[in-house]
């Protein structure tokens, strides 16, 4: 009893990170087995989103038929920003995708749900629904940036092997914060799901731009 | 609900002056426009939501109409529209992304949702048709769409681009603007009978999301949203300038900017109606076979 009293120190910030982390992976873990329980929807879903983003580059090499340099830009080099703008994009939408739920979660009352449980509430809402069919979208977009490596004629050096890395990474880095500041936006507005994809997917090549499977 | 349960027909209702039979009809319609209306308000509710989505309307619009203008400085003339009426192609695009719900959603939410939970028993034994029902309800968020999403994106295209707004002198462009809300009507019931198809899937796989998802995929590259298309493969393009998606949004801008008039006007009229009495009518076939199939489960 006593020992319950005595004052608490709080819980280091390391400590609370792998717990949330902890917390993510079993939500994550939970959504991915029940997704596979509809097989035929969890394939057609994955392909889907992989099909999705081939339609999205067929559309840039439809007016690259028309032109062969689209202001100042070939094939080749919007390919290559369509794959590392792509690939940090879908990397963000795999692991924190399912905040934009928040908006219909917060109107429909159960976030307050997740708000009582003993977990970090980002790690919940960010796991929630956590859909392993968007690596669809990851791999295609690695394929378009694979391409156009192999076209552009770059002179490879260790400081662009970094940059390259360091794409990806911070990319990823931060449409996810994009992600998860359009999701507080939420709180003040809610369904506004839409508008942080003109931040996300808006920053992406143009005939993504009407895009948001 | 009980503000609905009261308009039901009641059999020989001494407020109508009609026979029973125009009395029922009369009562029907004023069930789906009940329906209509509140969906309706169901959306116009959430202002912010709809501001939001207006600036997302307008961000899209702007990137790609400097895309277009790039290609259109480039080849001048391409698939058969000047500048101007590309960028007023990329601008009614805009206006008209949420009006026919290019990206699935609206009564599909709902309904999907019902279908997977067991509700749609519910639904199942309401005097209602379910069809009708549903489809009274996107016409009123089509309604909606259409007021609150249109207009702005379009008004902020027209301050910053040269837009080709119907010309040819008053007669010819009331026409046209009448045809083409005419042509958006339809392709707001193309898109509907689409949708619902799509969603019926879910009684069969339970889940309808991957169905869902290859339809508007479908949908968007079909449909003309993303380039007219007329900038496809000719072959290609023949074929998608006649499948349903086409209804949706290729056709009534084609009728906006004058591109179709006369008999070709008429045609692509022709087109869509045949389009929504073949899909709605599969869509009957399919909700028949749904009925006679359904098991909720659970208690």
């Amino acid at each position: 009893m006593a020992d319950l009293l005595a004052p608490h120190s709080p819980p280091s910030a390391l400590h609370r990170t792998r717990e949330a982390l902890r917390a993510y992976r079993l939500v994550a873990g939970m959504w991915l087995r029940a997704s596979l329980a509809y097989r035929a929807s969890f394939w057609m879903t994955t392909v889907g989103n992989a099909a999705t983003s081939v339609l999205d580059f067929a559309v840039i090499a439809i007016m690259f038929l028309h032109t062969s340099s689209l202001g100042g830009w070939t094939l080749p080099q919007v390919a290559f920003l369509y794959g590392t703008s792509g690939v940090a994009l879908g990397l963000a939408d795999l692991l924190v995708g399912s905040l934009d739920q928040l908006g219909a979660r917060v109107r429909d009352g159960s976030v307050d749900t997740v708000l009582v449980r003993p977990a970090a509430a980002l790690a919940q809402l960010s796991a929630d629904r956590f859909a392993l069919r968007r690596v669809g979208r990851v791999a295609q977009s690695g394929l378009v940036l694979a391409w156009s490596l192999s076209r552009l004629d770059l002179s490879w050096s260790p400081l662009k092997v970094l940059v390259m890395v360091s794409l990806v990474v911070c990319g990823t880095t931060i449409f996810g914060s994009v992600f998860v500041a359009g999701a507080a936006f939420q709180f003040y507005a809610n369904d506004a799901a839409e508008v942080q994809n003109a931040f996300t997917y808006g920053g992406q090549c143009p005939a993504r731009c009407s895009f948001n499977a | 609900m009980a503000q609905l349960s009261a308009l039901a027909p009641l059999p020989g209702h001494p407020r109508h002056p009609f026979p029973r039979d125009a009395a029922r009809l009369y009562d029907a319609a004023r069930l789906y426009a009940a329906v209509g209306r509140s969906s309706f308000r169901r959306y116009a509710t959430y202002r912010t939501a709809t501001w939001a989505g207006v600036l997302t309307n307008v961000v899209f619009g702007f990137f790609i109409a400097y895309t277009y203008q790039a290609l259109w400085r480039v080849r001048p003339h391409l698939g058969g529209y000047d500048l101007s009426a590309a960028l007023t192609y990329v601008w009614i695009g805009q206006a008209l992304l949420m009006p026919v719900a290019a990206m699935g959603g609206g009564f599909q939410d709902d309904l999907e949702a019902r279908i997977t939970s067991g509700d749609i028993a519910v639904d199942l034994y309401r005097p209602a048709d379910l069809q009708l029902w549903w489809l009274a309800n996107d016409l009123g968020r089509a309604c909606f769409h259409l007021l609150a999403r249109g207009i702005a994106p379009m008004l902020v295209g027209g301050l910053v681009f040269r837009l080709r707004l119907p010309a040819d002198g008053t007669g010819p462009a009331a026409l046209c603007w009448a045809a083409a809300l005419l042509s958006v009507a339809l392709g707001v019931v193309v898109s509907f009978a689409l949708r619902y198809l799509a969603s019926l899937a879910g009684f069969w796989m339970l889940d309808a999301r991957g169905v869902r998802q290859v339809s508007v995929l479908l949908g968007m590259f079909c449909s003309g949203f993303l380039l007219p298309l007329s900038l496809f493969p000719p072959l290609l393009a023949a074929v998608m300038q006649r499948l349903p998606w086409a209804a949706m949004f290729q056709i009534p801008a084609d009728v906006f900017l004058q591109r179709r008039q006369g008999a070709a006007l008429l045609s692509g009229l022709a087109l869509q109606v045949g389009w929504a009495l073949a899909l709605l009518g599969a869509g009957r076939l399919l909700q028949r076979a749904v009925m006679r199939r359904v098991v909720v489960q659970g208690g």
